[in-house]
């Protein structure tokens, strides 16, 4: 599977899966904890985020259940849904220790040029 | 917070159906019958216990009087548009109406902050530069005549800031990236709400005025929506509005900013001054100026004659790629279906009053129908049809 460039709610929506099957509901409270509550994401965007997952197989269908008549549908991370998240992972940490080499860099260039 | 109690706990609805069930039922609407069908009271779930949990010790008032936030409307809105426009697979018919859709916003874009840019010019030198100076512009009287009643006038003016806006917008767009494209979608929108507000308070306002306002706030929905979904795989650079020959095309768009404004001014003074042959003939060439429809009448036409033109010369002609041809057709459409009520108004002007009312009413829908098959409507048919073959040749 080619690797895609993850925005931050879908990453947070594979992130909250990695846990257990999840229902609608069951993510949008997770990666609203998960982001100390600054990600809130509303159903017509957790719903677009499923179907592109479900579509390049990264989630599935885990179960369905009714509760109090109505409809919960779970789903689960996929081996390839793993993957996906593991190299957007890499990819994020690789931005971050360039970012952090630049910073340190700077830091101990400083002091050099103002003697 | 803990999702796992979710997993075993129930967010408890009622049975019969609540207010804002009937509600959220009838915003769903906007999704596609077959995916409503597969996802519609799962959506519906996940809503309810949302609204539950964001206030429990409200939610039987919330089930009586709430209705879904407008960030919630504004979430499924965004879904239904890429649902009807994307579909749900990833078929080859999918990525080509993405990238077709894509190219038309780019376009459209372009034209708005070329007709902005226009309205910004002209009417900033015809407030603060008054039309009878502008007569004699070379004697240097222009510069003194400048009012700070002009001046106000112009600062205040709405469609002044309206023309920034959407050179603002373009401007965002081409920058790229996913923050600058939510500001150029938030600008256009903004833009649709004014224009509303606008049209609202004009009485007798046609219906071309308010098809103009639905459709920017779809143009900004669309921005919004592709702009908020994953981007396809191996593309590492930022979603951009640039075209392909960005700068040329920014040089060329200044260009005819700047010959337009000129026409536009030209045209205002020559109707100023009465007994002027020539006004109404440049009146009408430029009528409806600052207008992204007059506009595009123009570059379309110069377009479609310079690339038959370098097409006849190629030794073998590159292909134009489908989603080219998709949103040409698409563009073109828009200038034709646009068109009908300005020629028609124009037409009108002419012929009644000269004869008879039924022959003017018969020869104003005659000349009206040619005039346009005429221009653009040859342009329009030939595009389309071309893009119906190429689409239908598409597996599904």
């Amino acid at each position: 599977m080619p690797h895609r460039v993850l925005s931050e709610q879908t990453f947070y929506v594979l992130t909250s899966l990695t846990a257990g099957p999840l229902h609608g509901y069951g993510m949008i409270a997770e990666v609203a904890a998960l982001t100390d509550e600054r990600i809130r994401l509303r159903v017509g965007t957790l719903y677009g985020i499923v179907d592109r997952l479900a579509s390049i197989g990264a989630i599935e269908l885990d179960r369905e259940e009714i509760v109090d008549s109505r409809l919960r549908r779970y789903y689960r991370l996929t081996d390839e849904g793993r993957l996906l998240l593991a190299r957007e992972i890499a990819r994020q940490a690789a931005n971050a220790r360039v970012a952090e080499r630049r910073l340190a860099a700077q830091a101990t260039m400083k002091p050099a040029i103002s003697r | 917070m803990d999702a796992g109690w979710l997993r075993t706990g129930a967010p408890t609805a009622p049975a019969a159906q609540s207010e804002l069930e009937r509600r959220y039922r009838r915003l769903l609407r906007l999704l596609p019958r077959h995916y409503r069908d597969e996802r519609e009271e799962e959506m519906l779930a996940v809503f309810l216990a949302a609204e539950q949990s964001a206030d429990p010790d409200n939610f039987d008032i919330t089930l009586r009087y709430g209705s879904p936030s407008w960030a919630e409307r504004i979430s499924i809105a965004a879904l239904a548009v890429r649902l009807h426009w994307l579909g749900p697979s990833n078929s080859a018919r999918a990525a080509l109406r993405g990238r077709a859709t894509w190219l038309f916003l780019s376009v459209y874009l372009l034209l708005a902050a070329i007709s902005g840019a226009i309205g910004v010019i002209s009417t900033a030198v015809l407030l603060l530069w008054p039309p009878d100076m502008v007569n004699d512009p070379l004697d240097g009287a222009g510069l003194a005549s400048i009012s700070f009643a002009g001046v106000a006038e112009f600062v205040t003016s709405v469609s002044s800031w309206l023309g920034v806006g959407w050179v603002l917008a373009w401007a965002l767009g081409v920058a790229g990236g996913k923050r600058a494209l939510n500001g150029a979608a938030a600008i256009v929108a903004v833009i649709a709400a004014l224009a509303v507000v606008r049209w609202g308070m004009t009485p007798y306002s046609l219906w071309t005025s308010w098809a103009q306002c639905a459709f920017w706030f779809l143009i900004a929905l669309g921005l919004f929506a592709a702009n908020s979904a994953d981007r396809e795989p191996g593309r590492r650079e930022p979603l951009t509005l640039r075209l392909p020959h960005q700068r040329r095309l920014t040089i060329g768009a200044v260009g005819v900013a700047a010959v337009m404004s000129a026409l536009a001014v030209a045209s205002f003074c020559a109707d100023s001054g009465s007994g002027v042959p020539w006004s109404s003939w440049l009146a009408a060439a430029t009528g409806g100026l600052p207008d992204e429809g007059v506009l595009s009448c123009w570059i379309v036409l110069i377009a479609a004659a310079v690339w038959r033109i370098r097409r006849r010369r190629a030794v073998t002609p590159a292909p134009i790629p489908d989603e080219y041809v998709i949103a040409a057709a698409a563009v073109v459409t828009l200038v034709f279906v646009a068109r009908i009520p300005w020629l028609y108004d124009l037409m009108q002007g002419v012929l009644f009053g000269r004869f008879g009312d039924y022959t003017s009413l018969i020869t104003l829908y005659l000349v009206v129908f040619s005039l346009l098959v005429a221009t653009v409507g040859v342009l329009a048919i030939v595009l389309v049809t071309s893009a119906v073959r190429r689409w239908r040749a598409l597996p599904d």
